[in-house]
């Protein structure tokens, strides 16, 4: 067992007391800064964390976005051949409503006899369609 | 489908429209021109056939149109939606980040601030003292 002399310890404090100050505020002055150096990357590491944070959320919003915006586009295009499909297929009534239309004038004019009985019939079609005069 | 092969029969047996140019008194009160059956019967079905493209045509257009401006909108909510979450993210996390440098900035500051300002003040004029008495000491 080692037998400190306190005496002698306080004769050696006494004797190089401004030593001992300097070591002592050279400590403290060292402690504070690593403190506040602490105090600092934490608050980094709070930005840091943030920015994390926000990265990887903007990548999810931005994912998100993507895919509706796909799916918008897919049911853009669905309803555009849609509505191509239909519009062939009234265009093709249409021919077929013409034509029927034709054929039926062709035979009121023939069970009609339009071009030499009632030429008169016809006339008269003729007129309120185009307005011309009719000059027998 | 089925009204093509329609239509291509009633076609196939159609007669062909003709028209003939006559000349004054040349079986005709006037020059002029002649159609045949075909022919007048196009002619008449002529408006109506216009009418209905038309109108085929007008509501084509517009369902195309409408369904354009159906994408831009949705584009345009996307986008509000995606701004919207972007902002309330931000929001949210410039929070938390003020919160942390908070909890920082308050942990710098001594609760008992005037204790340690009057500790301080003694310290330095103890410290000033000190160094005065050991330098005059060793002078």
């Amino acid at each position: 067992m080692v037998k400190v002399d306190w005496l002698k310890v306080l004769g050696l404090a006494k004797k190089n007391w401004k030593e001992i100050t300097i070591i002592i505020l050279l400590l403290t002055v060292i402690g504070k800064m690593r403190y506040d150096y602490k105090q600092l990357e934490n608050a980094y590491e709070a930005s840091q964390q943030s920015l994390q944070n926000q990265i990887d959320g903007l990548q999810e919003i931005h994912a998100e976005e993507l895919e509706r915006k796909e799916h918008a586009l897919r049911t853009y295009r669905e309803a555009l051949d849609l509505l191509e499909r239909q519009y062939e297929q009234e265009r093709v009534e249409v021919e077929v409503v013409v034509e029927e239309r034709i054929i039926e004038i062709e035979t009121t004019i023939d069970n009609r006899r339009q071009f030499t009985e009632n030429k008169e019939e016809l006339a008269e079609q003729i007129i309120d369609t185009f307005g011309f005069q009719y000059a027998p | 489908m089925l009204l093509k092969i329609l239509l291509f029969s009633m076609a196939a047996h159609a007669q062909t429209p003709q028209f003939a140019i006559l000349g004054e008194n040349e079986p005709a009160p006037f020059e002029g021109v002649l159609f045949n059956k075909r022919g007048i019967a196009e002619l008449l079905v002529m408006p109506m056939e216009y009418r209905l493209q038309c109108d085929l045509e007008v509501e084509y257009q517009i369902d195309v149109q409408a369904t354009e401006f159906e994408l831009e909108r949705q584009n345009f909510e996307i986008r509000l939606d995606a701004l919207t979450q972007e902002y309330d993210l931000r929001i949210e996390q410039k929070d938390i980040e003020i919160a942390a440098l908070q909890e920082a900035m308050l942990a710098q500051a001594p609760t008992r601030k005037w204790w340690w300002f009057a500790g301080g003040v003694v310290a330095g004029v103890g410290a000033t003292y000190a160094a005065y008495r050991g330098f005059n000491e060793r002078s």
